[in-house]
């Protein structure tokens, strides 16, 4: 007869695998608390460059944004001196030089017509391109005293709106007046209008 | 009934330290994990702002450097014409310095002025391309009277034109002379000139001008 005695409890017993269960949980716990803890430290590290990145930006910032108004206000005193310069060049843009337009006009008159007054009038007004305009308009008084004095006279329109003096710069030659001259019958006083295209100072 | 009561015990504790393991995850996560992420997603967005702005203001530098050049070079070319082309009053008054001018010329085409009177000081109408847009420019005007042929007038008005071409005849009346001089007639004309609106703004362009080209202001840009 055999008798086993136990005098080790099972719990006790000393287990033949060099790797038990308890080791394992154990190593498991300390291994995923490691990398908890890694993981964490990783997170705050990386919040701290972070934060120091942000640092060095708004001290860059911080000295660009000085220069930056500067650069703004350089930006206006631009745009202001471009648009004065804009404003003269419209001056000279807008004048007209009339010692060439009193020469031309002197050449178109014919030998039969005597010129009596002429007025050279100017208003200044918003255009239909909503900038400044300069609007001339020519008075011309006359007496025809030739043969056909109607016939110089139209001819005197004519050529006052094509000659090449006149042609790109008036709009309009009408004769306002025509009528029997109080000296001699046969001749005819007349007046010439002349109404220049506008001239944007803008 | 000894091994019962400590394997319960076991249990337990073994329950105890889940349930705290789990707590403190817990709390990390709420206490440090969470406010972490929150604030880094701030400072990205942060940085982000920044680095936008610095790259602007960047681009920006580099053009600023053209606009001062641009800025000088309307400068220059603004006093200049105003040297030479625009009327400045001279004790506060243009009349002056329009005499002078037409004077000048009346002499180099040898006629003479009867007179030469004030015609006024003018606005012209605002643009209304832009809202807000001022006149930088006035307008003033000299009525000028005298007795010449109309060749003369036409020289006259050559000398004056051709010198200043911002300069303007605003008006002009060519009558016969009541004494039926047929050489000679009644002329009168307006002559304009563009004068600043606003004199210390000449002033304030000349300086900034001179504030431009100073060596030193160069090199702080330029740095």
């Amino acid at each position: 007869m055999n008798l086993h005695i136990d005098f080790i409890l099972p719990s006790e017993r000393r287990n033949p695998n060099p790797v038990s269960w308890k080791a394992i949980k154990l190593i498991a716990w300390i291994v995923g608390l490691l990398i908890v803890l890694v993981l964490v430290a990783y997170a705050i590290v990386i919040f701290f460059a972070l934060r120091r990145e942000v640092q060095v930006a708004e001290a860059v910032w911080s000295d660009l944004q000085t220069r930056h108004q500067e650069i703004v206000a350089l930006r206006s005193r631009v745009q202001t001196s471009s648009d004065i310069l804009t404003e003269l060049e419209g001056w000279k843009r807008s004048a007209l030089a009339w010692h060439k337009q009193l020469l031309a006009l002197q050449a178109e008159v014919a030998p039969s017509i005597q010129l009596t007054s002429l007025k050279i009038e100017q208003t200044t007004q918003i255009g239909s391109g909503t900038a400044p305009t300069r609007l001339f308009t020519v008075t011309i008084r006359g007496v025809a005293r030739g043969t056909s004095p109607e016939n110089d006279v139209q001819a005197l329109q004519q050529r006052l709106r094509d000659a090449s003096a006149f042609a790109s710069l008036v709009r309009s030659v009408e004769v306002s007046h025509f009528g029997v001259a109080t000296d001699v019958k046969e001749h005819r006083v007349f007046q010439i209008t002349c109404r220049y295209q506008p001239r944007d100072f803008l | 009934m000894k091994a019962a009561s400590f394997s319960q015990q076991t249990t337990k504790i073994v329950a105890a330290i889940a349930l705290g393991t789990i707590l403190v995850v817990i709390g990390m996560w709420e206490g440090i994990a969470q406010p972490l992420v929150r604030a880094k997603r701030d400072q990205t967005t942060r940085l982000h702002e920044l680095q936008t702005k610095i790259g602007q203001a960047t681009q920006e530098l580099r053009k600023a450097v053209e606009d001062r050049n641009q800025n000088t070079e309307n400068l220059i070319q603004i006093i200049d014409i105003s040297d030479r082309y625009l009327l400045h009053p001279s004790l506060g008054n243009y009349l002056i310095s329009a005499t002078v001018v037409l004077e000048k010329h009346a002499a180099k085409c040898g006629v003479t002025l009867e007179s030469v009177r004030d015609a006024g000081l003018f606005d012209l109408p605002a643009s209304q391309r832009k809202k807000g847009t001022v006149n930088y420019l006035r307008c003033y005007t000299a009525r000028v009277v005298l007795r010449v042929g109309f060749f003369d007038l036409v020289r006259l008005l050559s000398s004056l034109e051709t010198e200043n071409p911002y300069l303007c005849i605003g008006a002009l009346s060519i009558t016969p002379q009541a004494s039926g001089d047929v050489e000679r007639h009644t002329i009168s004309f307006d002559v304009q000139w563009p004068v600043w609106s606003d004199e210390d703004l000449f002033a304030d362009l000349e300086r900034q001008l001179q504030q431009d080209l100073t060596p030193e202001v160069r090199k702080i840009e330029q740095r």
